[in-house]
C-alpha cells in the first residue's frame, strides 16, 4: 500500500541541521502498564529543552518547570505520547521518538506500529479535523457529544485539536507499512516557541 | 469531601464555594476522571449561585481531563446552575490556552487568569 501523507507533515526540510536533537525508543506495553512514564517523558522532552532557555523560562516563582516554555511542551507532548501508548500494537511493538530544537520551531515525531483498526479510525479522525474550518465548533460538537454518550464515552478524541487549536501547533501524519506489510504512524507535531 | 489521584488531590472547600486542584492530572482516559466529575457535580449541588474552580496549582492537565471538566461545565449550563468562576494563572501553558474553552462551552463561565 502506498504511503498517505495528511496536513504539515514535510514543514521542516528533513536536511535542516537542528541546533538539539535527541531521539527514544519506548515499548507501548510499557507506557500503559505505568501509566506516569507518560509524563515523566514528556517533562523530560519539555525540560531538555527549556535548559536551554533558563534565564528566560522560569515562572513567577524562579522554576523553570513552572514556567511557561516547560509547561508548554509538556503539554503538547504528552497528548503525542498518550495517543502513541493507547494506539500502538500490544506486542511486538516500538514507539520511536524523534525531537528536533530549530531556533524557535520544535519538532516532535513520534512513529508507532498499529492495528488496521486504529489506523483506519485515525485516518478518518484526520479526514474529519481536516474537512472542518472552524476547529472551535468542532471542540464544542465533540464534548457535547461526550456528554450524551454518558458512561458509554471512552476517549476524550480531543487530543490533537487540543494541541493545534489551543497551543497553535502544526501537525502532519504519514500512514505506512513496515517490512512486515504491518500499519505504521508517523506524526510530527511543529510547535513555536513564544516569550523566549 | 477530596478525591485523591495519582499526582493529583481535588477538594471541596464548602465555606469557599471552591473547588481546588493541585498536582498535575493526566490521567489515560476520560472515565479515569469520573471520580472529580462525581466530586464537581456533589460540590456543584452543594453550593447556591456560584461554585469557583481553582486551577491555579494545577500544574498539567490532559485532553482526558478537559473532556472530562467540558462535559461538566456542559451540564451546569443545561441545568442553568450554579454559574462557574475559574482561577488559573498566565505562567502555565494549559490554564492560559485551554481554560477559554470552557468558557466557549458556557459563555457565562467567568474567567479569572492573573
Amino acid at each position: 500500500m502506498d504511503d498517505r501523507t495528511y496536513g504539515d507533515f514535510d514543514l521542516v526540510p528533513e536536511d535542516l541541521v537542528p541546533e538539539a536533537r535527541f531521539s527514544m525508543t519506548l515499548a507501548p506495553s510499557e507506557l500503559t502498564a505505568h501509566w506516569q512514564r507518560c509524563g515523566r517523558v514528556s517533562d523530560f522532552v519539555a525540560g531538555y529543552i527549556a535548559s536551554a532557555y533558563a534565564a528566560t523560562g522560569a515562572g513567577p516563582g524562579g522554576s523553570l518547570e513552572d514556567g511557561p516554555l516547560f509547561t508548554s511542551i509538556s503539554t503538547v507532548f504528552q497528548e503525542l505520547i498518550e495517543n502513541a501508548a493507547k494506539f500502538s500494537r500490544k506486542r511486538d511493538a516500538a514507539i520511536q521518538i524523534r525531537v528536533k530544537h530549530f531556533s524557535r520551531i520544535l519538532m516532535y515525531e513520534v512513529e508507532n506500529a498499529t492495528t488496521p483498526a486504529f489506523a483506519q479510525r485515525f485516518e478518518e479522525y484526520l479526514r474529519q479535523i481536516a474537512a472542518e474550518d472552524d476547529l472551535g465548533a468542532l471542540y464544542l460538537r465533540t464534548v457535547e457529544a461526550q456528554l450524551e454518550a454518558g458512561a458509554d464515552a471512552q476517549r476524550s478524541g480531543i487530543g490533537l485539536l487540543v494541541i493545534r487549536k489551543d497551543h497553535g501547533v502544526r501537525v502532519g501524519v504519514r500512514f505506512s507499512e513496515d517490512d512486515a506489510g504491518r500499519p505504521t504512524v508517523t506524526v510530527r507535531a511543529f510547535q513555536t516557541m513564544r516569550g523566549v | 469531601m477530596e478525591v485523591q489521584e495519582q499526582g493529583a488531590v481535588v477538594r471541596f472547600v464548602a465555606e469557599s464555594a471552591t473547588v481546588q486542584f493541585v498536582g498535575l492530572l493526566r490521567l489515560p482516559h476520560l472515565r479515569a476522571y469520573d471520580n472529580v466529575a462525581r466530586l464537581l457535580h456533589e460540590a456543584a449541588a452543594q453550593v447556591g449561585e456560584e461554585l469557583t474552580l481553582d486551577f491555579r496549582e494545577l500544574r498539567f492537565l490532559n485532553s482526558s481531563g478537559l473532556s472530562a471538566i467540558g462535559v461538566f461545565v456542559v451540564a451546569m449550563r443545561k441545568a442553568g446552575r450554579p454559574k462557574l468562576r475559574m482561577l488559573g494563572t498566565k505562567s502555565n501553558a494549559w490554564q492560559q490556552n485551554s481554560l477559554r474553552n470552557f468558557r466557549m462551552l458556557w459563555n457565562e463561565t467567568v474567567l479569572v487568569i492573573e
